[in-house]
């Protein structure tokens, strides 16, 4: 009765777990781990996944998949770096957003319209986007080296940076949507039993091009973050990014066939990603073994999540 | 796995087994399930289990069928104690178990589906097909299967019959049957008993777990009843009746039977009113008016369009012709969403695919039909929420009576409970309703019986389907007789004998009348 409830709590929280198990190896073995300056760091720097995983994990709790967050990452990246160049840099970190937000939504239009899985049409249209970033670039690298352009990636208020706390706030706002509104109801109902849904009354299809839409927003953020953070535009940003993103979200507990998540496992699915980075990093351990490690922890957090509902 | 395994031809003749558990007990999460159960079986009999849905009925043969782990006890094989046990274990052993919910695989044929597992093979590679093994294993029960038939071509009653030959071919002699009439047909039922009557005569041991007393008097040589984990008695049939099982299940001296309706003196309003309609669904000719707060039923057999009519009235197939008057108003429905704003509601008969999102807790299955009523500019009041959901709860005597409770571990009658109170929230005019009381035990269906008359004397009208008889009878104020697609005929219960209704929607099949 009480070792099922210790299995339990095991299954529930087991990436905080190993987070919690990480912080004190790696305190014990570095003096330079556990100060506010590293921690901030580690934040700052994956703010953009971080803020990906987040809006990600609506969709995959209304069952679907994003294979294309890192693709429209660089579409709204190299606009953005374009428009900053060509016209001003404000309107440049605006626009990545709003494409985002355009994107995402030709996802879940081409989704639910076609009726095909977003495993598949995701994998498409990230071919599409990445050829599109290709072509606005026109195969070059877009350098943008204006302060007007790169406070937002750079400039820290209290000592903290700027992309930190659209993090914070990013992440509440996921949290708000998919805990206390209406449309967060729905698309955990709907990931939960699609065929209840409807008869239910619920537009799922309206509630599905949110989702992927509120995605391609959270990807337009994290690529304004990123491209004023290395102050230039490149089609090749974000390569890969969409696996991360997808990983730190399974990692985090919510579940990959839907109905069921929270937007903090997704954060502690980063966090725990980018321990790992940071103690190798900290401690100076051979780089060879880094993704060897990686995997092992992905593998251990899955087989303590194993049989949770 | 090897060829010592090929299924025994002579398969009359099996080894005998006697099971007995000892002070079992199982628990999931905290909740008992069964408590101290001291039961024996043996072979040569039909061994019912009955009792109220989580009475632990199905758990007691999940755990002999080695698909539960116990929490405590004891179980004896052949005097033998068990102290390993797994459905692989049980299957060795000659114990094969039945489900609920069948367990083929869809995509293969009967032959595979009925040797997955025991495939005959050199080195894992597959023997040529042996159809003679398959043939001999079918002569014998009579089936007549088609070995190459793919398990999603058959009707669920073939499937059942796949799923008795597999039992079978693996020489089990103990065979547990989870509710397997729940999705045949009263003929089917028949066949299934004389074949049951017949294992058991050559010495095989049948658990035959089921809600439906009338078949458990009718087969059983022996009966267990179980109320809320415990065993309540066990005992030869003969000494007992429907009467007294029922009693035993509920513990109170109750009855089955339907409650009397307040009759509406109301000036008689039509809510709906069909006309000639036609969907590309096997929904034919269709003439139908519900009056307001009018139960009406839909009588025909399974395959006659009884739910494709409640589905063309609910938007979900299209209609090709005729017309839907809604309050005075003609409809197109064509959408779910757009029905229910109107007040159109359908409760579906399957509760678990189609009606309730599991993952969910009862509170959120619940409000999701009408959240309109607990937000404020998209934004949850759960204040709000809350108390509305404890009032139903407490309307419908949902147990537990937790407004976060998770409903995929609660008992059949109170999921079905939560799906009415889902709609119910959702304050509709017209009931469409499936199957309401399917796979629900006695105290939960009097509560739903209840409920469905509460709801029409408050005005609600309800167009009922169930494929029993009695409970269209005992409910509907008027009922129409439905057959292949179309309505034939419209009768009122009171003034008709179920006998005249099976007569004329059997085409004179007499015999099948009296089961």
């Amino acid at each position: 009765m009480n070792s099922t409830k210790i299995i339990n709590f095991g299954r529930d929280y087991a990436v905080l777990i190993l987070i919690v198990l990480l912080m004190i190896v790696l305190s014990l073995s570095s003096d330079a781990f556990l100060t506010p300056r590293n921690l901030l760091n580690i934040l700052n720097q994956n703010a953009p996944l971080a803020i990906i995983a987040c809006a990600l994990t609506l969709v995959i709790i209304v069952g679907g998949f994003d294979l294309s967050t890192g693709a429209i990452f660089a579409v709204a990246s190299v606009s953005s770096a374009w428009i900053a160049i060509n016209y001003n840099p404000y309107i440049g970190l605006l626009i990545a957003p709003i494409i985002g937000v355009i994107l995402g939504y030709l996802n879940g239009i081409i989704i639910t319209t076609f009726k095909v899985h977003s495993f598949l049409s995701t994998i498409a249209t990230s071919l599409v986007f990445r050829g599109l970033a290709i072509l606005i670039t026109g195969g070059f690298l877009i350098p943008v080296r204006m302060k007007e352009f790169t406070w937002l990636g750079r400039e820290k208020i209290f000592e903290v940076h700027v992309a930190v706390y659209i993090l914070i706030i990013f992440a509440i706002l996921s949290t708000f949507i998919l805990t206390r509104t209406t449309i967060g109801r729905y698309i955990f109902a709907i990931g939960g039993n699609e065929d209840a849904s409807i008869l239910s009354g619920i537009k799922v299809n309206f509630v599905k091009i949110f989702a992927f839409s509120f995605c391609g927003f959270a990807a337009g953020i994290a690529a304004a973050i990123q491209v004023s953070r290395i102050s230039l535009g490149t089609s090749q940003a974000g390569l890969g990014m969409e696996l991360q993103a997808i990983a730190a979200v399974i990692l985090g507990g919510t579940s990959i066939y839907g109905g069921s998540g929270a937007v903090w496992r997704s954060i502690a699915g980063v966090m725990l990603l980018a321990l790992i980075n940071n103690g190798f990093n900290i401690l100076n351990a051979d780089p060879f073994y880094k993704d060897l490690t990686t995997g092992l922890v992905i593998i251990a957090a899955v087989a303590l999540t194993s049989g949770r509902k | 796995m090897n060829k010592n395994k090929e299924p025994d031809t002579s398969f009359f003749v099996s080894g005998s087994s006697n099971i007995r558990v000892e002070k079992l007990s199982k628990s999931f999460f905290g909740t008992t399930v069964l408590n101290n159960v001291d039961l024996e079986f043996s072979s040569g009999e039909i061994h019912g289990l009955v009792g109220q849905n989580g009475a632990g009925k199905s758990t007691l043969g999940k755990i002999i069928g080695g698909h539960y782990q116990l929490s405590s006890g004891t179980i004896y094989l052949n005097d033998k104690k068990i102290t390993k046990w797994s459905s692989k274990l049980a299957l060795d052993n000659g114990i094969a178990m039945i489900h609920q919910e069948l367990a083929l695989v869809p995509g293969m044929t009967v032959y595979e589906n009925i040797f997955l597992g025991i495939e005959e093979n050199t080195f894992g590679v597959l023997n040529k097909k042996n159809y003679k093994l398959f043939e001999d294993l079918d002569k014998r029960i009579g089936f007549n299967l088609d070995p190459n038939k793919k398990i999603h071509d058959l009707r669920i009653a073939d499937q059942q019959k796949v799923e008795i030959v597999r039992a079978l071919a693996r020489n089990a002699n103990v065979i547990i049957m989870d509710e397997p009439t729940s999705s045949l047909t009263n003929d089917e039922v028949k066949k299934l008993h004389d074949l049951m009557i017949k294992l058991k005569k050559s010495g095989y041991l049948i658990i035959y777990v089921s809600h439906f007393l009338d078949a458990i008097l009718e087969v059983c040589d022996r009966v267990s009843i179980l109320r809320d984990g415990n065993l309540i008695r066990s005992g030869d049939i003969k000494n007992e009746n429907k009467t007294s099982i029922v009693e035993a299940m509920l513990g109170t001296k109750q009855e089955v039977a339907f409650p009397s309706k307040k009759i509406n003196a109301e000036v008689k309003k039509t809510v709906l009113n069909l006309s000639n309609i036609k969907t590309a669904n096997g929904v034919n000719n269709v003439n139908l008016k519900i009056h307001k707060g009018e139960i009406v039923g839909l009588l025909g057999l399974v395959g006659s369009g009884r739910t494709e009519i409640l589905r063309s009235i609910f938007g979900l197939d299209k209609i090709i012709n005729g017309t839907i008057e809604f309050l005075d108003e003609k409809i197109t429905p064509n959408k779910p969403q757009d029905t229910i704003k109107k007040g159109i509601v359908m409760i579906p008969e399957d509760r678990r695919k189609q009606g309730l999102v599991l993952t969910q807790n009862t509170k959120s299955n619940i409000s999701i039909t009408d959240l309109k009523k607990v937000s404020k500019n998209q934004i949850i009041n759960s204040g709000k929420e809350i108390s509305l959901v404890k009032e139903l709860i407490t309307l419908l005597d949902i147990k537990p009576n937790e407004v976060d409770g998770n409903i995929a571990f609660y008992s059949g009658g109170n999921q079905q409970k939560v799906l009415f109170a889902k709609w119910i929230f959702s304050s509709p005019n017209l009931i469409l309703l499936d199957e309401p009381t399917r796979g629900i035990d006695i105290g939960a269906k009097r509560k739903i019986y209840e409920l469905i008359n509460n709801l029409s004397e408050e005005g609600v009208s309800i167009l009922l389907v169930s494929s029993e008889l009695e409970e269209v009878m005992g409910l509907a104020d008027r009922a129409y007789l439905v057959k292949n697609g179309e309505t034939i005929n419209e009768v009122v219960p009171n003034k008709t004998s179920i006998d005249d209704i099976l007569f004329e929607l059997f085409d004179a099949k007499k015999e099948l009348i009296n089961e």
